[in-house]
């Protein structure tokens, strides 16, 4: 996990409330995939989470607004597992979310930019 | 390998869900649920897990504080369009039971059925001159098969259309389900048959229908057990 400084993790936790969600969804757009596996994709570099735990209270509102549903299916190592698929509805929001996430974040990083100007300036 | 078995797993479960009391109930159990069972397919291939492999999976998940503040977080959409959603009412409780005791109805139903029709035996005999004969006739048993499933397809349809669209049972599960029944019928029967057809006496389809009865309705009973128990884990809490 990437060290980092306090302050860091304020700003972190709240640009993971608007995005995470989405990656979840976008994990799933391909295939159902379990618990375990979507928290091991995602938590691998500590950036999208936090800790590989706090992927569950986010499923689970996943599952209540109808943009997941789970299934068991069999496992080839050990009991069935509950798998997470996304729904009718889930589609249409991650595509909602691809759609303005891209300008959203090309707004952000030229407003950000190597070095601000002031509007109307060359970006 | 029994996560139970860990003490440091059931102490962090036991901290998550007092953690989580302000949660609505559903989904507590929902988000205690996934954690075990990511835990739970953490160690799936380590079945003499040590415990700091345990210990290592807990440090990855993460302190339970953290999961619990995630889950009372306000969201940018704090109220949410629908209402808190209620578990789907296939995936309830009582589904597993109707199951479990509506098959096990079926299964005795059927083998009392079965028993009545003396598996196909039919005794003839003659006397003649002081000599007396009896034979023994064994009839196809197919047409039994049929009737007794007939018989009570009217309790049995219902019950395999509702073990088939929960989502409480994977979908091997289903199957054994379904064929529990019918695999029964034909176990008996037709290990009855076999046993007339490879000895042409009493003594074969008694045999084969006794061994048909242990394999199809005793060990249909005990994978019926097993499968309702498992369901009914999987059951969230309401």
């Amino acid at each position: 996990m990437r060290h980092m400084v306090p302050g860091d993790d304020a700003i972190l936790t709240h640009l993971r409330r608007g995005a995470l969600e989405y990656c979840v969804l976008a994990l799933l757009a391909q295939e159902p995939r379990y618990g375990l596996d979507i928290a091991r994709r995602l938590g691998a570099d500590g950036v999208l989470l936090g800790s590989e735990g706090t992927l569950y209270p986010l499923l689970a509102r996943l599952r209540r607004s109808g943009l997941v549903t789970t299934t068991w299916q069999e496992s080839p190592e050990g009991p069935p597992r509950r798998y997470y698929t996304l729904t009718a509805d889930g589609r249409d929001a991650l595509e909602a979310f691809r759609r303005t996430w891209k300008p959203f974040r090309e707004a952000v990083e030229m407003t950000l930019g190597p070095t601000a100007h002031p509007p109307g300036g060359a970006g | 390998m029994n996560i139970a078995d860990h003490q440091v797993v059931r102490d962090y479960l036991d901290e998550l869900d007092r953690m989580l009391q302000g949660l609505d109930p559903v989904q507590r159990t929902e988000v205690v649920d996934g954690v075990r069972e990511h835990i739970d397919a953490s160690l799936a291939d380590r079945p003499d897990a040590r415990d700091e492999d345990v210990r290592a999976v807990l440090a990855d998940l993460g302190p339970a504080s953290a999961v619990a503040e995630e889950a009372y977080a306000a969201r940018p959409d704090a109220a949410p369009a629908t209402p808190p959603q209620r578990v789907p009412v296939l995936a309830r409780g009582w589904v597993p039971r109707v199951v479990g005791v509506g098959t096990g109805v079926v299964l005795v139903l059927t083998f009392l059925a079965l028993s009545m029709t003396h598996g196909g035996l039919s005794e003839s005999g003659g006397c003649s001159g002081g000599v007396c004969e009896t034979s023994v006739d064994y009839s196809a048993s197919l047409p039994s098969a049929v009737a007794v499933l007939l018989a009570v397809s009217w309790l049995w349809l219902p019950l395999v259309a509702l073990a088939t669209s929960t989502e409480l049972w994977t979908p091997r599960e289903k199957v054994i389900l379904v064929v529990l029944v019918p695999g029964a019928v034909v176990a008996v029967l037709g290990l009855s048959d076999l046993g007339w057809a490879l000895t042409h006496a009493e003594v074969g389809p008694t045999v084969g229908a006794w061994t048909g009865t242990a394999l199809g309705f005793v060990g249909g009973g005990i994978a019926l057990r097993r499968l309702t128990s498992r369901a009914g884990d999987r059951v969230p809490a309401s």
